[in-house]
């Protein structure tokens, strides 16, 4: 029997040039970055990765050489990541991420957000009721440690004096303590929205008894007419912090609906399409606390004038309506096709 | 994600270990899971590496605080640090290097889209954010659960820690090995080797070798399938001893019925003419729909030089 050249063998003969080509791109851009390559060797990229793949494509159907299948399969993997990439600079991605994602994000679950909103005012009602009708219940929604020796057994002056005690605080220790508060504040906030995944009820419980924590200590403050003192010392930061708080235990509701009544869906279907959604609310959430924690550690510590403070507490109540509010359903009405 | 094939023509059945990832193209792609080793690994040197930027950070902030008046400045900057490291050293990584960071190139994985689209950040956001329940609340519930719920009963302990036992565990529970993180984000962990390309075994080199050549009937060809011949190729790319190759020359005689003792003079002649004729008897086959995969069992009888002769 006469043998000829295989076809296969001929294949690789006329196509092997693209692939080297396209290898020593690849390799440019794994070890440097997507920068190092030039604008000729970028604008070939994608031209030489669908000429490779159609080889790949060929090359399963005639050739039995298992080096060039698999050398053919690792250089079209290698080479989609390259291409099917996002080219946006980190700075981008952050300012598209504030313009679009996040407000577009708040907009998918302005429902969640309103039940969680309603769920923690429940918590709030609740408890002030309760305190207001019997001071020692206080006890029952405020733990120990969280009170710091505030209580229905404190003097009237005692309490004022919390609300007032910016001076005892010099410059760095602000610094130390806004870090102190942003650091922690959005690890619970983050907590809030991760235990979504467990069907939401450590989430209901969480908004819950944080608006109980809320509620008891206004009806203490309200019980000794520091009312007005008391929410000029908690709503300048508090209406951020709150808010994100919300934002997250809203996001953890989005994905326990999805788990707890998947609807069309396979429930891990579910999970990885709002979980995309639910992640960018968390991180604009994040970026919540640290500006609620710059204003408390900072700016609540050294302004006691109670107008000042109202009206920071009124700027920022503003702003959020406005950005998240009317900006936001502003980009869900013309980008709602990017929702799931 | 793989998927049921939905044309005719039933695609080949992958390993469990690998996963068809279909292209915009069109083209599916096959790539390997990252084994859960692996994944350890990366995620044992990304923790070193975060160590590693705490420890200069710490220093940095020594020497900031022991020049100026503000002695806390350390302390602010520490904390500072510890908490954009700890949430976000994956993501900024994983956004910069296309789904790597420097454990996971080392270790050679990728994070991947899991319906092979682009990765898109708020998925790398996403599967990293819940590293915090996946494994820092975990550690913290097991090994200081006072710390996370003071006072909590020990039924509550129990069914806490038993709880994010299962998440550390996830990875080991799914077939796409895949954690919460990967779930919620829609990306799966891929091992990205890189192959090279080598010489052609069956790439004809007449001035290479050759006293004589040696040619094989279709029957002879027959008795052997696509899994030895890859076999084969893997043996010849290997450079191999003169003796190994007079082993494996002499199982093929017998198994084809190979009269001829001429062979014996060039071992590597004949192995390399019989790679070539039987790769490309199974490739002529295969364009025609005829995947042989296995050898046949027994040997040709000897005499039998007809196309299809006899197989006892």
């Amino acid at each position: 029997m006469s043998q000829q050249t295989p076809k296969s063998v001929l294949f690789r003969r006329e196509r092997e040039g693209t692939w080297f080509e396209l290898e020593s791109i690849v390799d440019k851009i794994e070890a440097q970055g997507i920068g190092a390559a030039s604008a000729e060797e970028l604008s070939r990229l994608p031209h030489l990765y669908r000429a490779t793949l159609s080889s790949l494509s060929v090359a399963r159907t005639i050739s039995l050489d298992r080096n060039l299948l698999a050398y053919l399969e690792a250089l079209c993997s290698r080479a989609y990541f390259c291409v099917y990439t996002t080219r946006r600079k980190p700075w981008q991605v952050f300012l598209e991420f504030f313009t679009h994602q996040f407000p577009l994000a708040i907009f998918a679950m302005r429902w969640h957000l309103l039940v969680a909103t309603a769920i923690m005012s429940l918590g709030v009602l609740a408890a002030m009721g309760m305190v207001l009708d019997e001071p020692e219940m206080f006890h029952a929604f405020v733990s120990k440690a969280y009170a710091s020796g505030r209580g229905p057994e404190s003097t009237t002056e005692e309490l004022r004096a919390v609300l007032f005690d910016g001076a005892q605080f010099s410059g760095s220790e602000l610094g130390n303590f806004a870090s102190f508060l942003m650091t922690h504040n959005a690890r619970i906030g983050l907590l809030c929205f991760m235990l979504g995944i467990v069907f939401g009820v450590p989430v209901i419980y969480l908004l819950f008894q944080n608006g109980a924590v809320l509620g008891a200590f206004s009806a203490l403050y309200v019980s000794r007419d520091l009312g007005v003192e008391l929410y000029s010392w908690l709503l300048p930061h508090g209406i951020t912090e709150i808010l994100a708080v919300l934002v997250c235990g809203a996001a953890g509701l989005y994905i326990a609906e999805s788990v707890v009544f998947p609807g069309e869906h396979s429930r891990l279907g579910n999970l990885a399409r709002r979980g995309k959604i639910a992640g960018a609310v968390a991180l604009g959430a994040v970026l919540m606390f640290v500006i609620a924690g710059l204003i408390e550690g900072i700016f609540r510590q050294t302004v006691q004038s109670i107008s000042v403070r109202y009206t920071v507490a009124t700027g920022t109540a503003i702003f959020w309506m406005l950005y998240l509010g009317v900006w936001g359903s502003l980009v869900g009405r013309t980008r709602r096709e990017e929702l799931p | 994600m793989s998927q049921a094939p939905t044309s005719l023509i039933e695609e080949p059945k992958l390993p469990g270990n690998m996963r068809r990832v279909v292209t915009p193209e069109g083209v599916p792609l096959h790539m390997t899971l990252a084994p859960v080793s692996s994944r350890a690994m990366a995620f044992f040197v990304d923790m070193c590496v975060i160590l590693a930027m705490l420890v200069g950070v710490m220093v940095i902030a020594a020497l900031v605080a022991s020049v100026s008046a503000v002695e806390e400045w350390a302390e602010i900057i520490a904390t500072l640090s510890l908490f954009l490291l700890r949430n976000f050293y994956f993501t900024f990584f994983e956004l910069r290097w296309r789904g790597q960071t420097p454990g996971k190139k080392l270790a050679k994985l990728r994070v991947v889209d899991g319906r092979g689209g682009s990765l898109v950040p708020s998925q790398i956001l996403v599967r990293n954010l819940t590293r915090e329940i996946e494994l820092f609340l975990p550690i913290v519930i097991l090994f200081a659960p006072d710390q996370f719920w003071p006072g909590a009963p020990f039924a509550a302990q129990f069914f806490a820690a038993s709880w994010s036992l299962l998440l550390l565990v996830m990875p080991f529970l799914n077939s796409d090995r895949l954690r919460i993180g990967d779930l919620m984000g829609g990306t799966m962990v891929m091992t990205q080797p890189k192959v090279y390309l080598y010489e052609d075994v069956g790439r004809a080199n007449p001035w290479n070798r050759r006293i004589k050549s040696f040619n094989f009937s279709s029957a002879q060809l027959d008795m052997y399938g696509v899994y030895e011949l890859q076999v084969l190729e893997s043996f010849l790319r290997q450079s191999p001893t003169i003796f190994a190759m007079e082993a494996v020359a002499e199982k093929i005689t017998v198994k084809i019925g190979w009269q001829e003792d001429n062979w014996r003079a060039d071992p590597r002649g004949f192995l390399q003419d019989f790679y070539e004729a039987l790769r490309n008897r199974r490739e002529q086959r295969m364009l025609f729909g005829d995947v042989q995969q296995t050898k046949k069992e027994g040997t040709l009888q000897s005499g039998s030089e007809r196309d299809g002769g006899s197989v006892s």
